[in-house]
C-alpha cells in the first residue's frame, strides 16, 4: 500500500515522535521521507523498506547494507545513521538530512567547485578520509560516485552514503558491479563481440589481474576517487568505460599518459597524480594514504585551457605572405598606374578648346573617351531645342544609320531620337580603371546656327542642295 | 569644320591605341603569378574546444590540414548501479485490495534498533524475516549462511 502511493504517509507520525512532512526520493528499494521531531523539530531523512514483495536475496542486501552502513556510521564524513523503526509491513532507517542534495548536483548545476582548488581540495580530503575509514574495518563501498555523496548545510563538507553494494570481501568475483563511469578495468569482463572496427584496431593486452576469478576492491574505490577528483575539477568523465577494447579516449590514454592533458584542463602536477591513481595493476595502484598526501601538496589541480592553433606556425607565417601579397596586388589594381590619364573634370572634351566652351578653356585636357558631334545647318525653319545635343557615330558608315522604316517610326515618336546610339568602343572603362562616375555636362549653346537633322536616306558624304548653290 | 573633325579623328585613335595597354595591366594584375616560397613540412597539431575536445591535425606541404582522430572527455551524467544479477521485479498487490483499502496508517513500531544493535548479523537477519503466529522458526540455514 506504501509502494503504490507512498503520499498516504505524509503527515503522519512514526513511533510517536517522526511526523512525515514530505518525499525526498523514491526508488527500487522504497521511499525516503523528510520527517521531523515533533518535539524538538529535528529533521531527519528516513528511509521506508517494504518487507512485502522481496525475495530471500533482496532482504539480505537490505541487511547487508544496513548492517555495514551502522558500523561506519559514526565517521564525521559519513551519513550517520540514527536508529532504524520495524513494523509489521515495513523497516524505516532514519538517517541524518542534509538540505543541500547530493554532489553530482552542486558540480553539474551550481558550479561551486569550478576553478575552486582549495574548496575542491578540502571535500575530496574528506571522502579519501572516510573511504579510507571503510577500509579500515573491512568495508568497501564499490559505488562511489557523486550521486552517492551528500552535501552539508555548507559546501565545505560532504558525506558519504548509500552502502547498497558495499561488501566486506577483499576480493570479489562480482564483476560489472558499480556504476560503468568510475569502475576500475579490472572489474568488468574482457568483452567477447567486438565490432568490425574494433577488430581492425590494435589492442593492448590487459593486465594479468583483470583475467582472475576475483579482483582486488580496495584498489577499485581508489579508481573511483580518481574519476570524482576529475568531476570536481573538469565537471567531466574522461571516458565512458575503462576499457581499451571499447573506448577510443581510454585506449588513448593507455598509449599515452598525457592525453589526459589534452582533453581535460588539469594541471601538469594532477595529470601526475591521476597516472597514480590510474594505474592499471592493482597492486601498484596509489594506495589511500599516499593519495591524501599527494592531494595536500598538490598546489595548482587546473589550468586555464586555451585552443591551440589548428595549424603550424610555419604554415601561419606562409599563410600571412600570402595575405600580404593579395593585399598588394589589390593595391595595384585600384591604383592608377598611368599617370598620364589622371581623371579631370574635362575628359571627354574636344581638343583644342573650341569657343562653344568658353567656361572651360582654362582645364582642357586629352580627350579619351567618344565626343559629342554637332551637325550645324543654316536652316531656320525647323525648330529644335537648343539645349539637348546631338550625337553622332565617330566611325560613320552605312551601317550605322538605320533602316528606312525604323527611321520613320523615330520621327514619327520623336525627331531628335532618330539618331543611333554611339558605339563605345570601350565600355565600362570607370568601373574597370577605377575612373570617378562623372556626371555629362551641358555643353553651352550657340546661337549663330540652327540645328537641323539630316533628311532620311541621305548618306554621310552627301552634300545639301541649298549647299551647292551656295 | 572639316579640320575640326579631322583633329577629332585622330584622338580616339590615339586614345584606342591607349586602351590596350590599360587593358593588358589589369589582365597581368588580375591573375598574378606568386612564388610560395620556401616549403613547410608536415606538422601535427592539436587543438582543444570549449566541450574538451581535442583534434589532431596534420599540416600538409600544400597547407591543408585533416583530422586524423578524436579523443574526448564525456559529460558527467547520473548513472544506475549495475549488479551482477538484475533484482527481481516486485509484484504489486491486487487492484481489489488498494480500492478496498482507501486510508493507509503507520503500523504500530514493533521495536526499535540502535547503531550498535545493528551491528549484530543475527539481529540484522532476523529484522527482515518476521516469525509468523504460531510457527517455530528455525535459525539453522541462517546460522550456516554467517557461518560461511
Amino acid at each position: 500500500m506504501m509502494r503504490e502511493n507512498p503520499e498516504l504517509l505524509l503527515g503522519q507520525v512514526l513511533g510517536d515522535s517522526l511526523r512525515f512532512v514530505s518525499i525526498i526520493g523514491a526508488g527500487a528499494y522504497g521511499v525516503v521521507y523528510k520527517a521531523e521531531d515533533i518535539y524538538d523539530g529535528t529533521l531527519y531523512a528516513v528511509k521506508a523498506l517494504c518487507k512485502d514483495g522481496l525475495n530471500e536475496k533482496q532482504k539480505k542486501l537490505q541487511a547487508r547494507e544496513l548492517a555495514l552502513h551502522a558500523r561506519v556510521s559514526s565517521h564525521p564524513y559519513i551519513i550517520t545513521l540514527h536508529r532504524v523503526l520495524e513494523t509489521e509491513d515495513a523497516i524505516y532507517v532514519v538517517l541524518q538530512y542534509c538540505p543541500n542534495g547530493d554532489l553530482f548536483t552542486y558540480i553539474t548545476e551550481k558550479k561551486v567547485y569550478q576553478g575552486n582548488s582549495h574548496l575542491i581540495k578540502t571535500v575530496f580530503l574528506q571522502l579519501i578520509s572516510a573511504v579510507e575509514h571503510c577500509h579500515s574495518v573491512g568495508i568497501y563501498h564499490r559505488d562511489l560516485k557523486p550521486e552517492n555523496i551528500m552535501v552539508g548545510n555548507d559546501v565545505n563538507t560532504v558525506y558519504l552514503a548509500d552502502f547498497g553494494l558495499a561488501t566486506t570481501e577483499p576480493y570479489s568475483s562480482d564483476f560489472g558491479c558499480g556504476s560503468l563511469f568510475y569502475m576500475s578495468p579490472e572489474c568488468q569482463r574482457e568483452v567477447k563481440k567486438l565490432s568490425s572496427l574494433s577488430d581492425m584496431l590494435p589492442v593492448t593486452p590487459e593486465p594479468i589481474e583483470s583475467q582472475s576469478s576475483s579482483f582486488a576492491t580496495a584498489p577499485n574505490d581508489v579508481w573511483a576517487l580518481g574519476i570524482i577528483l576529475i568531476n570536481l575539477c573538469c565537471k567531466r568523465n574522461p571516458w565512458k568505460r575503462a576499457c581499451s577494447q571499447t573506448d577510443g579516449t581510454y585506449r588513448s590514454y593507455v598509449h599515452n599518459p598525457s592525453t589526459l592533458l589534452s582533453i581535460l584542463p588539469i594541471s601538469r602536477e594532477l595529470n601526475s597524480l591521476l597516472n597514480r591513481i590510474f594505474d592499471r595493476n592493482p597492486k601498484t595502484r596509489i594506495t589511500l594514504p599516499e593519495l591524501s598526501t599527494l592531494v595536500s601538496n598538490c598546489k595548482n589541480l587546473t589550468r586555464r585551457l586555451r585552443p591551440a592553433p589548428l595549424v603550424s606556425s610555419r604554415y601561419l607565417a606562409y599563410q600571412q605572405q600570402q595575405q600580404q601579397q593579395q593585399m598588394n596586388l589589390q593595391q595595384g589594381i585600384q591604383g592608377y598606374p598611368h599617370q598620364g590619364y589622371m581623371p579631370t573634370q574635362n575628359i571627354g572634351f574636344p581638343w583644342p578648346p573650341t569657343p562653344q566652351f568658353v567656361s572651360n578653356w582654362n582645364h582642357c585636357a586629352t580627350p579619351t573617351i567618344p565626343v559629342s558631334l554637332q551637325v550645324l545647318t543654316p536652316n531656320s525653319s525647323l525648330k529644335v531645342d537648343p539645349t539637348t545635343p546631338l550625337t553622332a557615330p565617330i566611325h560613320a558608315t552605312e551601317s550605322f544609320w538605320p533602316s528606312a522604316a525604323a527611321a520613320a517610326a523615330a520621327v514619327h515618336n520623336n525627331a531628335n531620337s532618330y539618331m543611333p546610339i554611339t558605339p563605345t568602343p570601350y565600355p565600362n572603362n570607370a568601373k574597370i580603371f577605377g575612373y570617378p562616375n562623372q556626371p555629362p555636362l551641358t555643353p553651352i549653346p550657340f546661337t549663330g546656327f540652327v540645328l537641323h537633322p539630316a533628311p532620311v536616306g541621305r548618306a554621310a558624304d552627301a552634300v545639301d542642295p541649298s549647299r551647292k548653290s551656295l | 569644320m572639316s579640320s575640326q573633325n579631322t583633329s577629332n579623328s585622330r584622338h580616339p585613335a590615339s586614345s584606342a591605341s591607349a586602351l590596350p595597354n590599360r587593358t593588358n595591366t589589369a589582365r597581368r594584375s588580375t591573375s598574378p603569378r606568386t612564388s610560395t616560397g620556401s616549403s613547410s613540412t608536415n606538422t601535427n597539431t592539436k587543438t582543444v574546444d570549449h566541450a574538451g575536445t581535442t583534434f589532431i591535425s596534420s599540416t600538409s606541404k600544400r597547407g591543408r590540414s585533416t583530422k586524423a582522430g578524436s579523443v574526448h572527455s564525456v559529460p558527467m551524467k547520473r548513472t544506475k548501479r549495475v549488479r551482477r544479477t538484475p533484482a527481481q521485479r516486485i509484484e504489486h498487490e491486487n487492484k481489489e485490495n488498494i480500492q478496498t483499502e482507501k486510508v493507509y496508517r503507520i503500523k504500530p513500531v514493533q521495536r526499535v534498533l540502535s547503531p550498535s544493535d545493528l551491528t549484530n548479523e543475527l539481529t540484522i537477519l532476523d529484522l527482515f524475516h518476521v516469525p509468523r503466529p504460531n510457527e517455530t522458526f528455525d535459525i539453522t540455514d541462517r546460522v550456516n549462511n554467517t557461518s560461511r
